[in-house]
């Protein structure tokens, strides 16, 4: 709740504010929440009547300039989009491209189907190959900095060249940062503090890629009962992220565990509510506990229609393809 | 007090305009306003109209607003091809921010380029990351075409309900400028999706107040919205509002199984409960597959809706690929349209009557 007089309006003087109050309206919300018409033809026959016009025109001004302005087709055409590469060539030519800057995704799966180390695979590609800022939002302590420093060391390929670029490895590590997180309130306070960071010093801070592992952890505590204020945390930490996304570039990546669905065929946890809020969404999935090959689909994509899937394997070094042409020749 | 009534009596005997005039202006706005695409083929839509395309995440909703834009946007014709296109201007409230500028750039070229007798290749359409011009290759002049009909399309994003007010009270000078830029004004006005901002309204409480205030809540913001766009209409006859709504259905059947790391909540149900806690206008019931959802819209907005069109999908059918079905509510009908989203767009499958 937002007084009108506190956004030091000139025009907004004690009879115009006098006169706002006698109509009921005292905060922003109030102002538009109400039928300016109607307000402006009892404000006719008022003796502030001149004053009261300028004020409502000054105050919608100053709401204006505080929203995104309109944009052509033109323009939004003509802006680069950017792809963030998840470092394994089979889930990048399933994405054609990887993540891409302002869009959400998510990745679902049950436990130990390979979210972790998709998101700490990112984390490094995007670290060394972008020289990027990453931050990592870790809510089950699942991160591992030696997991990605082994990763970045095979991206590499051999220890020579690892040794070489030492200085390099040093420094992209140094740019990943880990925060940790472990309710819902922590995460709006911090994920409003970044946004605010960003609005302020966006030239040096490099920061393209944003990863919540995992989302679903502290939201599904809040969820629950007779109330829908859980709803109402859950969708304002979509809004947050989304505003994040769009308005800074950034490509956000998080998880989001697994529940029964129709049929025994699991499905993402979080509800229906939730859908809406990731552009793409990839289910991952496990062959068998004793395989190291993974399965990742495709169930929600702005770009492409159908249902596509892929296989990569996660190895010592970080994720590689995985051709399932291999196997069948049994090479 | 006599005399007064007398020439209001008088005002009221003359005659205002004539039959013509009332004709050609009633007519003119009946137009159809958009080509009838499908899966809007069935019913004429034209201005003053507020068509609501409802279905679950992933139907293709979103789809078919961007079909609705496209033919709004280009041209009639072209260099002596028929693009059948209504060449108005068109804008979009991005509530969801979901926009995806690539598809409508994409869906652009192929309608053009069918037009053009040209068949397009799988390569071409699914190129990314490049940019949009290098897509038109081979054809002079098309850079133009697209350039001049993607100026005629304005998008917005809007973060929460009162974003969205003010942008619908600053408006109307936009609009005007609009006008006077392309020479017409603007054709469709697009929402998606109205029900974005239905949680964060609900858990908005306002204090007790002093007398005279408005108490803030879901339905006074509705309200608000639904005023400000009817006083839109009422300026620009010519408008045809189109909003997505994502329903939540809730499944009748269920299975529950015992899996590693899985919750037994149903967060389906649970949110279909919460949600009829509050609606308080007559629950929709559209049983199919054993599914039913409930319209969670206040009053003032199912009021304001004119036309409603279901949808749902996908379905995989197998061997033809996935399909989503069509079908009207309001005006009620029994026919269900099918179709496909290809990379160029909506395409009708056989339908079932």
């Amino acid at each position: 709740m937002v007084l009108l007089e506190n956004l030091s309006i000139p025009s907004f003087t004690a009879a115009v504010r006098a006169f706002f109050a006698a109509e009921g309206i005292v905060t922003v919300e109030d102002f538009l929440l109400h039928d300016l018409h109607k307000f402006l033809a009892v404000a006719e026959q008022s003796a502030v009547c001149v004053d009261v016009k300028e004020a409502v025109v000054e105050a919608l001004s100053y709401l204006e300039n505080l929203q995104e302005k309109w944009k052509d087709g033109l323009g939004l055409s003509q802006q680069p989009v950017g792809y963030l590469s998840l470092g394994c060539e089979s889930i990048d030519k399933l994405l054609e491209g990887g993540i891409q800057e302002g869009t959400l995704t998510e990745l679902v799966g049950a436990s130990s189907t390979g979210k972790t180390q998709i998101c700490m695979q990112a984390a490094a590609c995007a670290a060394y190959n972008q020289q990027c800022s990453v931050i990592y939002v870790d809510t089950c302590g699942a991160f591992s900095s030696q997991r990605v420093a082994h990763m970045l060391g095979g991206m590499l390929g051999s220890l020579l060249q690892v040794e070489e670029q030492r200085t390099e490895l040093t420094l992209s590590l140094k740019s990943i940062e880990r925060i940790a997180v472990f309710d819902i309130f922590s995460l709006l306070t911090f994920l409003q503090g970044t946004y605010d960071k960003l609005l302020t010093e966006s030239e040096n801070w490099r920061l393209r890629l944003l990863i919540i592992d995992s989302v679903s952890s502290v939201i599904s505590p809040v969820l629950g009962g007779n109330h829908s204020q859980g709803h109402a945390l859950m969708i304002s930490v979509g809004q947050i992220l989304k505003k994040l996304a769009a308005r800074q570039r950034l490509a956000i990546l998080f998880t989001n565990h697994t529940v029964a669905g129709i049929g025994g065929q699991p499905r993402p946890a979080l509800g229906g509510s939730w859908k809406s809020v990731p552009h793409t969404r990839l289910m991952l999935s496990h062959d068998s506990p004793r395989s190291d090959v993974y399965r990742m689909s495709i169930l929600k994509h702005t770009g492409q229609c159908c249902s596509r899937q892929t296989t990569f394997r996660i190895g010592r070094a970080g994720l590689h393809s995985f051709d399932t042409r291999e196997v069948a020749t049994g090479r | 007090m006599a005399t007064a009534s007398k020439e209001e009596m008088l005002q009221w005997l003359t005659v205002s305009e004539s039959a013509r005039t009332m004709l050609k202006r009633v007519v003119e706005r009946q137009q159809p306003s958009i080509a009838a695409l499908p899966p809007l083929h069935r019913v004429a839509l034209h201005g003053g109209h507020v068509l609501e395309v409802a279905g679950p995440s992933g139907s293709g909703k979103s789809e078919i607003m961007l079909q609705a834009i496209v033919s709004c946007i280009l041209p009639k014709e072209w260099r002596g091809h028929k693009l059948g296109g209504s060449e108005k201007p068109a804008v979009f409230f991005d509530l969801n921010c979901h926009f995806d500028m690539m598809r409508l750039v994409k869906l652009l070229h192929s309608r053009v380029r069918e037009a053009l007798g040209q068949r397009i290749s799988m390569e071409e359409l699914s190129g990314r990351a490049v940019p949009a011009w290098s897509l038109s290759m081979g054809v002079d002049c098309l850079d133009e075409l697209l350039a001049t009909s993607l100026k005629r399309f304005y998008h917005k994003r809007c973060f929460n309900s009162f974003g969205f007010l003010v942008a619908l009270k600053t408006i109307r000078p936009f609009l005007k400028d609009v006008e006077m830029e392309h020479g017409s004004s603007p054709q469709l006005l697009i929402i998606d999706s109205v029900g974005a901002f239905y949680w964060l309204d609900r858990s908005v409480r306002s204090a007790p107040s002093d007398k005279g205030r408005k108490t803030l809540s879901l339905h006074s913001v509705s309200e608000a919205v639904v005023r400000e766009l009817s006083q839109l209409v009422l300026t620009f006859p010519t408008l045809l509002i189109l909003a997505t709504k994502t329903i939540i259905h809730g499944d009748t059947t269920k299975e529950y199984t015992n899996q590693v790391g899985s919750s037994y909540i149903d967060r389906n149900q649970q949110d279909e409960m919460l949600l009829s806690a509050r609606s308080s206008v007559s629950t929709a019931r559209n049983r199919k597959q054993g599914q039913s959802h409930r319209e969670y819209m206040p009053a003032a907005w199912q009021g304001f809706v004119t036309h409603r069109l279901l949808v749902q999908g996908p379905f995989d059918s197998g061997k033809e690929g996935m399909f989503f079905t069509a079908k009207w509510d309001l005006p009620p009908s029994e026919r269900e349209d099918r179709f496909i989203i290809s990379n160029s767009g909506i395409e009708l499958a056989s339908g079932r009557s």
